[in-house]
This record gives structure tokens, sequence and C-alpha cells, in this order.
């Protein structure tokens, strides 16, 4: 649409593939006028697989995956170019994009199929009900009876597939047992006890597992992590990030992890999308682009980082703020903050170019 | 939890022991006594001189002439014991008899307005909230805002105005001519309802239009939580998600003024019952108040403070209830 290079075909597609995002345009009617935060934006998350996505607050990250569950306000216009593939078994597909979200489709979606966590773990809990009542929520909703809790032999497929076309009912019992064991499952400590406690009577990182319990309580085959680990301190940050690889590696879910911070991403991502003023200014594998930055907002993101191993090196912040979505450049997004910016940047907004093994930049340096 | 119950309950009667003294206080404040103004009543036109000690007299009869501890006493012990509060003068008869039906008058239209007040502010108040800037939400900001600004009394004229001419009912008063002697029966119970319908609805009018505002408020703060888009994101059907979410916490602030509706209720009771000719328990107050019959007046302060204070615990009760993290701070 305007110059990035669509992902492959979708028809020759990858078993693999959970997710596939193209071209998704979001925008919202304001007082001021349309703004739009995320334009013409794709992406695709695999099983097994996590995708970093990382920017500053109002590059359009948040909404680009709230997008994804139809979770944005009444004002929001998703454009009717963009298509949301969710993949649902080998040979379905179903595209987001157009559902209306207040169907019975959606909803199945949500929660079941694409499960959410936050950044404020506190905030992300009703304070009138106990975890094991929002636990048992979720499951009720969209666990069959028979299921076991942790089972991961299905394909993700054949799970999308049961979350969406799912009947029969759990009891409030069985649902209960699902509570207590995924409560065991995130780490907590005497689970048959917290699954009765409100959330005001656990810590911040007890009640971020409790959130992580509640969303893959109903396996879903894609987990969105909206800055998880911002509000927790680094020590107990450290362990969730753990904690979710190794629920991943259990049970094969997808994760698209949202951050500012591109050293959680460094160690939990395995492919990595940069993010700038609604587009995608560079993606690849993790590794490569951390030792490899070709975009100058990358570049920039990656000295703003702290390191111990060189404590005499000045941390180098990127000069000036993200402009506001109403006065976006027509050129480059990054164009009015960008320390190499040529005479074309501010007119045209360069395409996507392929630096080799899956990495691939939009700036005018490389192509 | 009982705990918790048990705590309020003694608080309530701590409580209604220190009124009880006030109010003992109050029925002792006007100058001059019953046995004063009876026998101006009795004697005044007949000629008769009445000298210091025929007073005493009177006193005495009436037991006026005890010290106030004691009189007190054998008051609060009465209400106790036998739920028996004293004898009125003026009407030569009991308390009980002449409080009595006025009490149940008095609560029916209590209850009546403030189920009325609830049932109209709450669902209205989540559905504005929800529908945010719809016309409805717009509507019910321009009644509100008449509602607070029209006074009762006015309010309580029109009313009366409208279903008299339109509607052909007797004016004021809790019954229809046919049934004001009549002895209790169901066609009466409907009848004194269809009466209940204006008063209450007056009583309720502004504290609807306050409730509106504030659940409304409410609502919209809970619907922009976090939580709220945490359950939406576990693919909850909308109207479950506010009903569980956003609308049980929006009512909080209804339950935990529960006991000022009383009290306000209460308050505008008299005037409105006085446009409306009703027979309740503020005009017989003012009455008893005006023939320095003190033990009328002190049945009717106790009985309703004795409401107020029910229904703050009563509201208490319902909040701890209703929200988990009260019970921490309470104890």
């Amino acid at each position: 649409m305007d110059g990035m290079t669509p992902l492959p075909p979708s028809t020759g597609q990858d078993a693999e593939l959970v997710i596939a995002v193209e071209n998704l345009r979001v925008s919202f009617r304001t007082d001021e006028g349309v703004i739009t935060p995320v334009d013409g934006v794709s992406f695709s998350a695999k099983r097994g697989k996590t995708l970093g996505i990382v920017g500053e607050s109002g590059s359009g990250k948040s909404v680009s995956t709230r997008a994804l569950m139809k979770l944005l306000p009444r004002n929001a216009l998703i454009d009717p170019t963009s298509r949301m593939l969710l993949h649902v078994g080998r040979e379905k597909q179903v595209d987001i994009a157009p559902l209306d979200p207040d169907s019975k489709a959606m909803r199945k979606i949500r929660g079941g199929s694409i499960a959410m966590i936050f950044q404020e773990p506190m905030a992300s809990f009703s304070p009138v009900y106990t975890i094991g009542n929002q636990i048992t929520e979720a499951v009720r909703l969209h666990r069959q009876a028979a299921n076991s809790p942790l089972a991961a032999t299905e394909t993700v497929g054949e799970q999308i597939e049961e979350n969406i076309l799912g009947h029969g009912k759990m009891t409030k019992k069985q649902a209960h047992e699902i509570a207590v064991e995924m409560l065991h499952r995130v780490g907590m400590s005497n689970a048959g006890l917290r699954v009765n406690q409100f959330p005001h009577e656990l810590s911040g990182g007890m009640r971020q597992r409790a959130m992580i319990a509640v969303a893959l309580s109903t396996q879903p085959a894609l987990l969105i992590a909206d800055e998880p680990t911002t509000a927790l301190d680094v020590t107990i940050q450290a362990q969730i990030l753990e904690l979710m690889k190794e629920l991943q590696d259990d049970l094969g879910m997808s994760i698209i992890f949202i951050t500012h911070d591109m050293g959680v991403i460094a160690q939990v991502a395995d492919e990595v999308a940069v993010m700038y003023l609604g587009k995608i200014v560079e993606r690849g594998p993790t590794r490569r682009v951390i030792a490899n930055p070709h975009h100058p907002y990358t570049v920039g993101l990656l000295r703003a980082i702290p390191r111990m191993d060189n404590l005499t090196r000045r941390l180098t912040p990127i000069p000036g703020d993200i402009p506001s979505p109403l006065e976006r450049p027509k050129g480059c997004p990054f164009v009015t903050r960008c320390p190499k910016r040529m005479a074309q940047c501010a007119e045209v907004m360069p395409g996507d170019t392929d630096m080799g093994d899956g990495q691939s930049v939009a700036c005018f340096l490389h192509g | 939890m009982s705990r918790f119950i048990i705590q309020r309950l003694f608080g309530m009667l701590v409580t209604l022991f220190f009124v009880s003294i006030m109010v003992f206080t109050i029925m002792e404040l006007p100058p001059g006594d019953y046995a004063d103004r009876y026998a101006f009543r009795k004697y005044s036109g007949t000629g008769i001189n009445v000298t210091e000690s025929d007073i005493q007299n009177i006193r005495v009869e009436f037991g006026l002439d005890r010290p106030a501890p004691a009189r007190y006493l054998s008051w609060i012990g009465g209400i106790l014991t036998d739920f028996d509060f004293g004898q009125s003068f003026a009407f030569e008869t009991s308390v009980n008899r002449v409080v009595g039906e006025r009490l149940v008058l008095t609560l029916a239209l209590l209850y009546a307005t403030l189920i009325l007040t609830y049932a109209i502010s709450i669902p209205i108040a989540i559905y504005a909230a929800v529908r945010r800037h719809s016309a409805v939400d717009y509507g019910l900001t321009i009644m509100s805002y008449l509602g607070l600004a029209l006074p009762n009394f006015l309010l309580a004229l029109i009313l009366l105005y409208i279903s008299v001419t339109v509607f052909g009912s007797s004016v004021g008063g809790l019954f229809s001519p046919d049934y004001v002697d009549a002895p209790w029966s169901f066609a009466k119970v409907g009848d004194m309802l269809l009466h209940l319908i204006v008063p209450s609805l007056v009583l309720a009018w502004s504290a609807t239009a306050l409730q509106l505002q504030t659940v409304r408020a409410t609502m919209l703060d809970e619907l922009n939580k976090l939580s709220v888009t945490a359950a939406r994101a576990r693919g909850l059907p909308e109207w479950k998600l506010l009903l569980k979410y956003p609308a049980r916490l929006a009512i909080n602030p209804v339950v935990s003024t529960i006991g000022f509706d009383v009290n306000r209720i209460f308050s505008e009771l008299p005037i409105v019952a006085l446009v409306l000719s009703l027979p309740e328990l503020g005009e017989l107050l003012i009455q008893s108040y005006l023939d320095l019959d003190m033990y009328v007046a002190g049945a009717i302060l106790m009985m309703l403070t004795f409401f107020i204070v029910f229904m703050n615990f009563l509201s208490d009760v319902l909040l701890a209830v209703l929200d988990p993290r009260i019970k921490l701070e309470g104890g």
C-alpha cells in the first residue's frame, strides 16, 4: 500500500503460522480530526515462537494488538483493506478484520484463541471477585468438559477449532480444579488457598502470575503480552519472563510481546518488529537486528539501553519526541528526529529493503 | 463477616442510647410543661381560678414531678420492656395508639420512595453511561438538573393538580373518601398504594436526580478500568460483563448513602405531607411540639432516628457484602 511489501502470500501457507496480519490500518475519529495510529502494518506470529514488537509510547504497538482482539474504542475504524488471518486448523483461516466486535465468533476468539495480559496486574483484576472466580470465568467460557487442562498434544489448529466451535460447558467444580492447577503451574505456592483470595491479597509479581494463569487457562493459540513486566521490579521481571518462556515450551502457544524495552526483547523474542509512529521500520530475527541494526531509529533504541559491561559509555538518548499522530510527516515517520535524514526522506516513504536472513528495513540509507 | 456485623450492631446500640438521651433532653427543653398547658386548656373560660397547687396536683397525677433521670429511666424502660412509649396528654390515650397507624404509613412512604429512587436511577444511569453521548444520556442530564432545581412542594402541587384534573383521583390524603374509615382490606391497601404514588414520586424526585448523576459518573469511571478490558479480552458477552464488573461497583456509592437518603426523606416529608395532607409522623411531630405533648414527640423522634440508624447499619453491611476490600479495614 505505501511501500510495505506484504508477507509471503497466505495461500501457500505455513502450517506453523498462527496469525498473519496484512496491511493493518487503524484510524480514530477524534475532535481534532482523523488520526491513524497504525498505518499499514504487517506481521505474523508462529507457533511456539515469540514476536517482539518494540516502540515508544504512541508508536501504535498496543493499538495494533488490541485491533487483533477487537478491543478498540468505539471511534476506531479498521480499514476494510486490512487483513488479520487467524489460522484455524490446517486449511481454514478466519479473517478477524471484518468481524463485528460484539459477535459470538469474535467472543470465541477473544480469550479462547487469543488471550491477553496487561501492563498493570493490579488493575487487570476486578477487586471484588476472587482470583479463582476470574479464572473459572475464562475456563467456563472457552473450555469443553472433557479436556485435561495442560494436554498440549493436539495441534494448535485443533485447539483453535475446538475453542471456536466448542460447546459442552464445564461444571464450576471442574473449572475450579483447572484454576488451581493453573495457579500451581504458574508457580504459586498454596494454589488451593490463593484461588480463593482477592487480588489485593497478592503481591505484584503474584498478580502477574495469576494474570498469566487466567490467560493460559483456556489454552489459547496466541498470547498477547502488552508490556507485562513494565510495572514489576527487575528481579520479579526476570522471573515472569522465565515463566513465560517455560510455559511457551510446554504449551506451544505463540506470543506477541509488546514492550518499549530492547533489553527485554533481547531476552524473549525470536523475531522483532520495530515500530515507529504507526509503521514497522525494521524487522527480522532478534539476534540479527540487535547485532546489526540498520534503521537509524533501531540504532538509537539500542544506544539508549544501559549496559553493565561498559560503564564508562554515556547513554545516548534519541533527541526530540515522537510527533503527534496529527502531525505525521509526509515521508518517513522518523524524519523529524533522524540524525541521517536526506532530502527525499521528508517527501517519500521508503519501501522495505531485504537485508538477507529475514531482516528488512524501511530506510533510504539501505535502498 | 459475622464479627463485622456484631461490631456494627453494637455501634448501632450505642448510638441509639445516646440518641435516646438527646431526645429526652429535647423533650425537656420547651419552657413550661404539659401540666400548665393541661390546666389552661381544661379550665380556661370556665371561670375557675387555677392555683399553683392545682397545677402541682396535675403534675403529680401525670408523674411530671419526679426528677428527670427517674423519668428518663421509666420512659426508656417502658419502651424496651413493653414497647410502651408512654401516654399522650393531648389525645388522652397511649402514644402507641396515636403514632401506630401513622408510623405504618410513614414507613410505607419511606420504602416506596427508596424503591422508586433506586429502581429508576440505577438502571437508567447505567444505560446512560454505557451509551455515553447518546440522546438518552443528554436527555437524562437535562432531566436530572431539572430534578435538582425544582423544589419539592412545587412538584407536589403540580402532580396533585395533574392527578386530580387528569386522573380524577381525590385531593391529597392517603385514602379515597370511601376507604378512610373502612377496616383494613386488600382493597384498602390497593387504594393506599395508589395514593402513595404521588408523594413517593415527589420525595424520590431529587434523590433520583442526584443518584442518576452519581451512578452515571461512577459507572463511567468503572467502564474505563483495565479490569473491564481484561474481562472483555476473556470473551465475556458484553451485557454479562457490564453487570458483573462495572455495574456492581457503580452501585457502591448508592448503597453507602442509603442512610443519607432516609434522613433526607424524613426531613422533606413534613412539607410534602402538608401540601398533600398526608397523615404521617412529621406533621404529628410538629403538632405535638405545639401541644407540648412530649411523649408523642419523643416517640416520633426515637422512631425516626431508629430507622435512620438502622438503615445506616444496613447500608454498612450491604457495602461489606458488595466490596470485599472493606472487611479488611473494618476489622
